[in-house]
């Protein structure tokens, strides 16, 4: 798997037009001569076969060496490892608020399914859904930064500043999340089992709280491993828009800069962080889903 | 379920340890920027504590980007001059002539030999005094570190004697004293070690606390400055590429200045009451550069009538809101060799009739159009948005261009691979002529990618290397002005002007035409 | 009984807009008023009046004329790249699925690779990778939509491949590329254009953000990602600049996801 990933993100790079040594050289500023490319081009052994290559650079990875920035000449592992956490709080903190909005709103709308509140719900949700990331931002920005004066514009690791970017992310994400969060609780509601318990005399508080939202809190959490995926690429976007200083930022800039050891190592970072989340949901799913779990006892 | 469950702890102690690796320089910035943004969220300015001055100050990367505090390396020693942290020998003025600055007098005594003596009592920021043989030592350490150094100013060899500098160059140099401004020349001590983080030790009013690469630099006044304490203790400096969040940051208050501002987003500044805008013509000028390899392009009608379409009127008014001044000629008219005035320009105005005509007679029409390729950098929205209003002209009388944009133009330019190249230059950053005519102008021009030759332009470049007076240069730059404004390899567009912004809290600024300087010891600020 | 015709109605009523939509982003371009890339400086900033019903941007460029203009790249950009990704995603799932074996585990693994990638950083590394253009923003949108496809319709092929009547179709002597395109074709259809439906807006916004990080289609565009972007220099000058191209995004995305709802409510029905 992890030589999947490690692959891909290397014949990406292996595969972009652009002289690796002439960027590297133009870079210091240094007018090239054809001799000065070639023995850069050997150091970077650039001139070796392609498996060579790829075998040297995993290496290096394993090392922890993700190789020098040609845009800084600065080793992209420290670049990385200043930025990503960065990145996590933000992603962190706009999930938290995210879950925090929408599991209660998704909830509600599920139990009073039909109802006008619901509808109007429905219907935000389906307008922010239909949103791109970078408008809301802009409006956002325009509106509370500048007319209200409310929030800075500048990203910086303090609380002020976490919560436009979060706003954003928060907002578009919840409006997908509700959704799902509704149809999960629904179809919940619909279980058989259901008329079940309200035959018993259980009220409807105690079926919901009890048990509908128990047996979903495994599905819930793994929308959460999804969600963070399209979290993790929205934050490309917003981080370059309010300045924040994390890896989504470093990345566009590397990109615009074609800085290939800086995007190379974004990548499998973004891959290997996603992964693990994933791979954490599904090891806490049988924890957490209590139906899953007593089968397993059985 | 064993080997999953392997996976997932390798994975995550591998997340965790690089993480918490990098939480360490994240958690310093943390303590760092917290302060400051606690600041902020009092919406004040000026930080009372203790009753110290703070000035913080807003740019792009291409204002404040420094990779290092290293004045030797690349070009950090441009923005270490900017920052306030490093000096030069001889300082431009607001004409972009050299001063003496850190030298008290000096002397030509031959054509090839200057003698330099250097002011008494200046020391770096680290206590070392500052004598002919740290100078002598700290240039030796560039020259070997930077191969511009060389390319810039050719020195044979150096001496140092107590206060005394001799510098020996391999042939007459009429302009040393411009070059000797090249903030690349910056005097550092370079017989200390120099900081991986903070740098070199230099002689400038601030010394650096702070730095993290591209990104900001926090600094302390040096109370040691040789020109006088400054007036605020503390500065920082953010760099911020993009545009809008620089401007609501000052509009917020956050900073109180944005150097280098984009002339569009003058009009949001207004406001007199509030904000000044500072302004003074600098040497950088867009330009389009003619390949002249290409066969359409060698006939120099085409060129002119490309010349003709651009409203550079317009682009000066609208685009870069009236701080710009259209250039029908090379240099800005604030130098003394620039300006139109006496030459004779086939071209010297916007005339889209005229060019059709030239188009015509060359035997291309909108039917049947003349492609060209047309390069620029993807960054640079002056040249973008002149690119956008020149290529639909272009296409009505004709000539159908195609754009593309690039991060990096060196390759291309050099592999020849473009037909118009749409650039921006400073023409004469130390107020030296030979500076763009050795790039541009000459046949074999480190710049010239169009491959102009004129063998009485190269003529004139050689006598003006050896000429020393003033208005003889100015004669001998003006003919060459004729004789490129005839041959339209290059067609001038525009001069701009530098723009700084600060609010009104603000004062003691000094808006050098060079671009080298920002930060001086005249700055002070409100409470 | 009622409800079934409603929706069916509904789906009728939402793929005529959207052809028209498509239809009409083709006919508009020859049809404008202002050209959208002749450039007008004294013009510029205006905000919206009798003249410029949506205002004019920074070079005097009338900003309704230029959204309608980039409306047919976003449109048609879109819908052939999601009808390309569609017909390669379900080839690779079919073989996969038919073929079995060490095809299909080969070829799921490579899938799941792509999925370890959140896909819009996949996205941008590619477009990053192959530089700016429209053709090399779709390419890179199409390597990271293509895996839904892929995966979606190898699931149907193998839920359906055992049940009855392709048994009996096998015990008919069909061979296995007629009980393909006869059989299990048609039936695994409907839930895949549902998600091609969806994935068209999706696509859009995704085209768009692509674009306003500036790896969209080259200049000079009409694009609405690329205008907005452009804009935000100008926000505070001329807000109307992102607001219009952002509002043509929305109600455009809105449009595609009510086909794609509707397409779904009729085949959940029916």
């Amino acid at each position: 798997m992890i030589i999947g990933i490690t692959f891909l993100s290397f014949l990406l790079s292996y595969l972009s037009p652009g002289d690796p040594a002439q960027i590297l050289l133009n870079n210091q500023g240094v007018k090239a001569s054809e001799e000065a490319l070639q023995s850069t081009r050997h150091e970077l052994g650039l001139d070796r076969p392609m498996i060579v290559q790829y075998g040297d650079w995993l290496m290096d990875l394993c090392k922890g060496d993700m190789g020098t920035s040609y845009k800084s000449n600065r080793p992209v592992l420290n670049e990385m490892t200043a930025k990503i956490p960065g990145t996590l709080i933000l992603t962190v903190t706009a999930l938290g608020v995210t879950m925090l909005l929408s599991i209660p709103l998704g909830t509600w709308c599920a139990w009073h399914a039909g109802g006008k509140a619901d509808r109007l719900i429905q219907m935000v949700t389906y307008l922010f859904a239909s949103l791109p990331s970078f408008f809301l931002a802009l409006l956002l920005m325009y509106f509370l930064s500048l007319k209200i004066k409310l929030f800075p514009v500048i990203g910086s690791l303090s609380l002020k500043g976490l919560v436009m970017p979060v706003l954003t992310l928060a907002l578009t994400l919840s409006a997908w999340y509700i959704r799902q969060v509704r149809a999960i609780i629904r179809k919940e509601m619909q279980g058989s089992y259901i008329d079940g318990l309200r035959a018993r005399g259980m009220s409807e508080r105690q079926i919901l709280f009890g048990h509908v939202l128990r047996n979903c809190r495994g599905p819930l959490v793994t929308l959460i491993g999804i969600s963070f995926g399209s979290m993790l690429g929205g934050t490309t976007i917003v981080e370059s828009i309010f300045s924040w200083p994390g890896v989504g930022k470093l990345a566009v800039d590397a990109i615009t800069a074609r800085d290939y050891p800086v995007i190379q190592s974004y990548v499998v970072w973004m891959a290997v962080i996603y992964l693990s989340i994933n791979y954490l949901i599904e090891f806490l799913y049988p924890l957490l889903d209590p139906r899953t779990g007593r089968r397993r006892q059985k | 379920m064993k080997k999953k469950l392997l996976t997932i702890a390798v994975t995550a102690a591998m997340v965790l340890g690089l993480v918490a690796c990098g939480s360490n320089g994240g958690n310093n910035e943390t303590k760092a920027v917290e302060t400051s943004a606690s600041e902020t969220a009092a919406e004040s300015v000026v930080s009372e504590d203790d009753g110290e001055k703070t000035l913080k100050a807003g740019a792009t990367t291409g204002f404040f980007g420094a990779e290092s505090l290293d004045p030797a390396n690349n070009w950090d020693g441009w923005i270490m001059s900017i920052y306030g942290i490093s000096e030069n020998l001889f300082r431009l003025d607001d004409n972009l002539a050299p001063q003496p600055w850190l030298v008290d007098s000096y002397e030509n005594t031959d054509d090839t030999t200057w003698v330099f003596t250097l002011k008494d009592g200046i020391t770096f920021s680290n206590g070392n005094a500052v004598t002919a043989e740290a100078v002598k030592k700290c240039f030796e350490r560039t020259y070997s570190n930077n191969t511009r150094a060389a390319s810039t100013l050719k020195m044979d060899s150096i001496e140092a004697d107590g206060q005394t500098l001799t510098i020996h160059t391999p042939e007459a140099n009429p302009t040393i004293l411009n070059d000797l401004c090249d903030p690349m020349f910056g005097v550092y001590d370079a017989e200390s070690e120099i900081d991986p983080e903070l740098g070199a030790s230099c002689t400038g009013p601030y010394v650096a606390t702070a730095f993290t690469a591209m990104t900001e630099v926090k600094m302390d006044k040096n109370s040691h400055y040789w020109g006088g304490e400054p007036a605020i203790d503390h500065i920082e400096l953010k760099i911020m590429d993009d545009v809008d969040a620089l401007n609501m940051a000052l509009q917020n208050g956050e900073i109180d200045m944005i150097a280098q501002l984009p002339a569009a987003s003058a009009s949001l500044f207004s406001d007199t009451d509030t904000y000044t805008i500072g302004a003074a013509t600098s040497t950088r000028s867009q330009f389009l550069q003619f390949n002249l390899e290409s066969e359409a392009l060698k006939d120099v009608n085409i060129r002119k009538a490309i010349s003709m379409c651009i409203d550079r009127e317009g682009y000066a008014d609208v685009v870069f809101a009236g701080y710009a001044k259209p250039s029908y000629g090379i240099y800005p008219d604030t130098l003394s060799y620039g300006g139109t005035e006496g030459i004779d320009l086939s071209v010297d105005k916007y005339d889209t009739e005229a060019a059709k005509a030239l188009v015509e007679a060359a035997g291309y029409t909108p039917e049947k159009p003349l492609e060209l390729k047309l390069v620029t950098y993807s960054y640079n929205t002056g040249l973008l948005q002149m690119t956008d209003m020149l290529q639909p002209e272009l296409e009505a009388i004709g000539i159908k261009l195609s754009i593309e944009t690039y991060d990096v133009l060196d390759d291309v330019l050099q592999a020849g691979n473009f037909d118009i190249a749409a650039l921006s230059y400073a023409l004469a950053p130390t107020g030296n002529a030979q500076y763009l005519i050795n790039m541009l102008f000459v046949s074999d021009g480190t710049d010239n990618y169009g491959h102009y030759s004129n063998s009485d332009v190269d003529a004139d470049a050689q006598k003006l290397e050896t000429t020393f007076d003033t208005s003889e240069r100015d004669a001998i730059v003006k003919d060459l002005t004729q004789k490129v404004v005839d041959d339209c390899p290059d067609a001038f567009i525009a001069s701009q002007q530098l723009l700084i912004v600060y609010n009104n809290k603000v004062t003691g600024v000094d808006v050098n035409p060079s671009e080298y300087y920002l930060i001086t010891n005249t700055l002070d600020i409100a409470e | 009984m009622k409800k079934k015709k409603m929706i069916k109605v509904r789906l009728i009523i939402l793929m005529v807009l959207c052809a028209g939509l498509l239809l009409g982003a083709w006919i508009v371009r020859g049809h404008l008023i202002h050209e959208p890339f002749r450039t007008n400086v004294r013009q510029a900033f205006q905000a919206p009046c009798r003249e410029y019903i949506f205002g004019t941007d920074n070079l005097g460029r009338c900003v309704a004329c230029r959204i309608l203009y980039g409306a047919a790249t976003s449109l048609y950009a879109a819908v052939l790249a999601v009808i390309a990704v569609f017909i390669i995603g379900t080839a690779v799932g079919v073989t996969a699925a038919y073929a079995g074996g060490i095809v299909d585990r080969i070829l799921m693994k490579i899938t799941l690779v792509f999925q370890a990638f959140p896909n819009f950083i996949l996205a941008v590394a590619v477009a990053g990778m192959l530089g700016t253009g429209l053709k090399n923003s779709v390419l890179a949108l199409g390597a990271v939509y293509w895996i839904t496809y892929a995966k979606l319709s190898r699931s149907l092929v193998l839920s359906i491949r055992d049940s009855e009547y392709i048994r009996a179709a096998k015990i008919c002597g069909a061979g296995p590329t007629a009980i393909i395109f006869k059989y299990i074709l048609p039936n695994m259809v409907s839930p895949l254009i549902v998600t091609a439906a969806l994935d068209v807006s999706s696509f859009i916004l995704s085209m768009a953000g692509l674009s306003f990080l500036g790896l969209g289609p080259s200049r000079p565009t009409a694009e609405w990602g690329a205008t907005m972007s452009e804009a935000k220099t100008f926000i505070q000058q001329a807000p109307w600049c992102i607001v219009f191209p952002g509002l043509a995004l929305l109600v455009t995305v809105v449009i595609f996801n009510l086909l794609g709802d509707a397409l779904r409510d009729v085949i959940d029905e029916g």
